[in-house]
This record gives C-alpha cells, structure tokens and sequence, in this order.
C-alpha cells in the first residue's frame, strides 16, 4: 500500500492540484488577509505623503509574473490615485510599457476620470539599458527621455517641468518580475539620492530582498499574500470608496486558489513522508527477516 | 593590439567607474553619466544583436531540417510578424511620435490575446510541477532535509489563513508540540544514559511546558498572555534564519563581485576577449 503511494502516477497529483484551483474560483472563495508589517509600512508611507507628491512607478514585469504582480500595480495606482499623488510610470523591461498600460486603463481609466494625462500622470515607457538607466535618471530624466510614449517632447508635459532627476520624486514604488528590478532600483536609485524605495516582487523573490528592509527598503510585498493583504488594507481605510464589495480587487479572489493549492501540497508532503518512513520501516524489517 | 586596446579600455573605465563611487564630484561624476549613456546605447543594440543571433540560428535549422525543425519555424513566424507589425505600427496611428501600445493598434492585441495568455499559461504550469516534485521528492532523508521541511511546512502553512486558525483556535499548540518534541529528545537521551545533554534538553521542554500552562492559567482567568502563533514563526523564519542566510550569501557575492572586478580592471583575468585564435 505504501510503495503504491510512493509510485502514485502523477497524473492524481495534477488532478488533485487543478480542483483546489478550479473549486475556489467556481464558488468565488474569498479570504480577508491581515496585513503584515513589511505591506503596512508601504500603505502607511503612501498615507504619509502630501497630495500632490512625485512618486516614480517602474514596473519591471511580464505576462508571466502578471497573476501576482499586476495586483500590486493595481492596488498601487488605486491608492495613489485616492491620495491625489503625481505619478510617474517608466520601465526597464520590455514588456512594462504593456502592463502599465493595463494598469493605467483598468484603474485609472475607470476609478479616477478627473486623472488627467500629463497634469496628473505621465508614462515614460521603456529604455534600454537596465540599471544603466537607473544612473542617468538619477540626474537628469532628459538624458534619455526626450518624449514620452506618445512622443511628446518631456518639455512639453506640464508635471515634468518642475521634475529634472530621480531626487525630485517622493518615492520609489517598483513592481519587480526580476532582473532588473527591485534591487537595482535600492542599489543604483534610492541609495543615491535617498528617495524612499518600496515595492512588490513575486514570491519566490522576496526571502533575497529581506536584507534591504527596514533600512534601505521602506516596504516590501512578496506574492499574491502581500497584494491581497495591500487590498485588505485598501477596502478598510477606503470603505466608503469600496464598501465590502471585493470584484475588482483580484488577488483577494485569487488567494482562495492558492490557499487550497497550498493545503493540497502541505498533504502531499506529508502524505509523501508518511509513505517514505512507513515503507523504509517495511523493506528494514524485510531485510531483517532475509538476514535470519 | 587586439588585445592590448580592450585592456585598456577596460582599465580606464573600471578606474573612473571605481573612483566616482568615493568621489562624487567633477569630473568623475559626468563621466561616469557619460559611461552610462554608453553603456545604455550598447544595450539598445544588443536587442538587434540578439534578434539576429535568433533569426541566424533558427533559420539554419530549418534549412537543414534539423529535428525540431517545426518549432524554429513557429518561433520565426512569430518574431518576424510581430517585428514587421511593431515597425510598420500595423492597425495604430504611423509615425515616430506615436505609441506601439495606441488605441488600435495590433502589436498590443498580439500582446493581449496571444503572448500574455501564452506566457501566463507556460508559468502557470510550474503549480503542477512543483506540487508533483513536493510529493516525490521532499522527503526528510538526513537532518538537514527534515529541517528544510520543517521550514517549509511552517511557511506554506504560515501563508494560507489555516495556520493562522489553527493557532487561534488551539493557542499554544505551538509550544506543546515544540516541548513534546523536546521532551521525546529527552527521553532519547535518558536511555541513552547521556546526562549532560539530557539535563539541558530536559530543562529547556520543562521551562516550555511549564510558560505554555502558566500562559493557559492567565488566559483561563481573563488575563492577556502572549503565546506564539504560526504567522509569528513564518516572521521569525524569514527575518532571523533566512536573513541571516541571506546576508551571508550576499557578502560572499560581493566578495566575489569585488575579487572579479580587480582581475578586470587590472587585466589579470583576460577571458571576456576571447582566444587568439578568434
């Protein structure tokens, strides 16, 4: 029986894992988050600013990291946007342009109509280059940004005549899917000018990020918990805005999937060393009694 | 010659670079923007160095019908449709000024519809993977497997609200598991008939034992005693064990970082120019 579950075929496995996602998803399972410290600091620092700050939002990501990290954006951009702030999107991955975007119609585009581009916000898009970009802009954003996305001349947009470097901005919020991300922006952005950095990356980041907070990281969020914790926050300290309603707050619909997914792989480690021990214990014991 | 300028070049560059980060003043500091700029405009033309490399090594499998040949070809018809209709801004309004991602535009639908559901689907597979690996091959071989199950277990509990309820539900569960487990090393220890260890184990389940019943004795009396929950350990995990872990290992990096970047900047280590007979 034992030596059975060890070899189970692992088509059970993928089946067992496809209906602890697909379950939760069919029954909108949703599960209300406390906020750790690390994704209250960020919350409490955007809190802090005054409305009309510069904050800087490189969202260095993909479609691949996007279940986890798109959240975040949103979540971000929602806050922002609720605080009056100034917002600056860039990136130093292709495929950013495309998310922010996203992020720009879907919350932007939708929650706040009265956001007006280039008074209220400006998409830089993507430059080339990696943490080389990061070292120019920290002096002058004109170096490498001539134009926005839209090929307007960077002069010619009103919220960046009084913005020359990375020292005029508020903060650094930067979502991360990897290389370069997060930990550049701290090396190469934050370290130079002092600007505060925060941001999100995915899970499996995050445990290498831990060294940089509280010092030289402000906040840090990791995986789908964090940006379902952000959004708890969120609907508490805005509850006239969002009541209790969760539909366009996605990693808290998410989390339900993943929580299962995480039980079902909690019992298949458990389950995988019981039969371990269980026919270890059974070939000693034969062995024993061949020995005799 | 050939090897003599790019030495140079390298010596000069890794000495300003390294100087500028002591002295942030003139004439370091614009160099080292100066450098950047540079560096940022090589960067852009590694993206057409990368697309060639791409096309030149798919394209001569498919002239040779090398097996997987079908896959090259797919991967060819993708980059060369999505590069003809990014240059051309197919379906968006034409013209330098205007934005790949405009209103219309097929380069951001081939994004939407094909590449983000595409890319999303490939990561989202790892999920099935990584549950199959968990039961076959996590297992609790050797003492410092059983730790790393330990800790993951703890982890993957600590991220789900289960392992929040559990302790909220059994407070101190926690610490009659963790003196349970002591008290069975103590036990180890007394047959063994080792009794210096058995004297410290021994001491620290009772002290264990004896704060979590004190602590049930304060809460069954209305009173506020602090017993540890699994979100508090997934914490303590991530900001002691790992952190420290993780330090160690970044200083061991930069150590490194710094040893590689001497060997370059004074051209002992010579492997980026390649062979002589290149």
């Amino acid at each position: 029986m034992m030596e059975r579950l060890q070899t189970i075929d692992r088509r059970w496995i993928f089946l067992f894992i496809m209906l602890a996602v697909v379950i939760p998803l069919a029954f909108d399972l949703t599960i209300d988050e406390v906020a750790t410290p690390e994704v209250q600091a960020i919350y409490d620092r955007i809190e802090e600013l005054p409305p009309g700050s510069n904050v800087l939002l490189p969202f260095d990501y993909g479609p691949e990291s996007e279940p986890e990290l798109q959240p975040m954006a949103d979540s971000y951009v929602r806050h922002l946007g609720r605080r009056k702030q100034k917002l600056f999107f860039m990136c130093l991955w292709p495929t950013g342009q495309a998310q922010t975007l996203k992020t720009v119609n879907q919350v932007l585009g939708r929650e706040f109509p009265d956001y007006s581009y280039g008074r209220d916000y400006v998409m830089l898009g993507f430059r080339p280059g990696g943490q080389g970009v990061i070292q120019v802009v920290v002096t002058d954003f004109r170096t490498l940004y001539q134009s926005d996305v839209e090929g307007t001349p960077i002069d010619e947009i009103p919220m960046m005549r009084n913005v020359k470097g990375l020292k005029d901005m508020d903060l650094i919020l930067n979502i991360s899917g990897g290389f370069p991300g997060l930990k550049e922006w701290i090396q190469f952005g934050g370290d130079r000018t002092g600007v505060p950095v925060a941001g999100g990356v995915t899970a499996v980041q995050a445990p290498l990020l831990y060294p940089y907070y509280p010092g030289q990281l402000s906040g840090i969020m990791g995986g789908l918990k964090a940006a379902a914790e952000y959004e708890s926050l969120l609907i508490d300290g805005y509850s006239e805005a969002y009541g209790t309603d969760t539909e366009q707050f996605a990693a808290i619909r998410r989390m339900g999937p993943q929580t299962l997914a995480h039980l079902v792989i909690i019992l298949f480690l458990v389950v995988g060393n019981i039969a371990y021990f269980a026919s270890r214990g059974s070939s000693g014991e034969r062995l024993k009694s061949l020995e005799k | 010659m050939r090897r003599q300028i790019p030495l140079l070049i390298t010596f000069v560059v890794g000495v300003i670079m390294l100087f500028e980060a002591f002295i942030p003043h003139p004439p370091f500091d614009q160099l080292n923007e100066s450098l950047s700029i540079t560096f940022d405009v090589l960067a852009a033309f590694a993206f057409v160095l990368g697309g060639g490399n791409l096309a030149k090594i798919h394209l001569a499998k498919i002239s040779r019908s090398q097996p997987g040949w079908g896959y090259s070809a797919v991967t060819m018809a993708g980059f060369f449709a999505m590069l003809a209709i990014g240059l051309f801004k197919v379906g968006g309004p034409s013209g330098v000024k205007h934005a790949l991602e405009a209103e219309g535009s097929w380069f951001q639908a081939a994004y939407d519809y094909c590449f983000l559901p595409l890319s999303a689907t490939t990561f989202s597979l790892l999920a099935f993977f990584v549950a199959s690996a968990s039961y076959r091959a996590f297992r609790a071989k050797n003492r410092e497997a059983t730790v790393l199950l330990i800790a993951a277990l703890i982890i993957l509990l600590g991220r789900t609200l289960v392992g929040a309820a559990l302790t909220e539900t059994l407070p101190g569960s926690l610490e009659l598991l963790f003196g349970a487990l002591l008290a069975y090393l103590a036990w180890e220890q007394f047959r063994s008939k080792r009794w210096i260890p058995l004297a410290l184990i021994g001491t620290v389940a009772a002290f264990v034992l004896a704060r979590t019943l004190y602590g049930y004795l304060i809460l069954a009396g209305g009173g506020d005693f602090y017993l540890l929950t699994v979100p508090d350990l997934v914490n303590w995990i991530m900001v002691v064990p790992q952190l420290a872990g993780q330090r160690a290992i970044m200083i061991g990096i930069c150590l490194g970082i710094i040893s590689m970047s001497l060997r370059l900047i004074l051209g002992v280590e010579r492997s980026y120019l390649g062979s002589d007979t290149d």
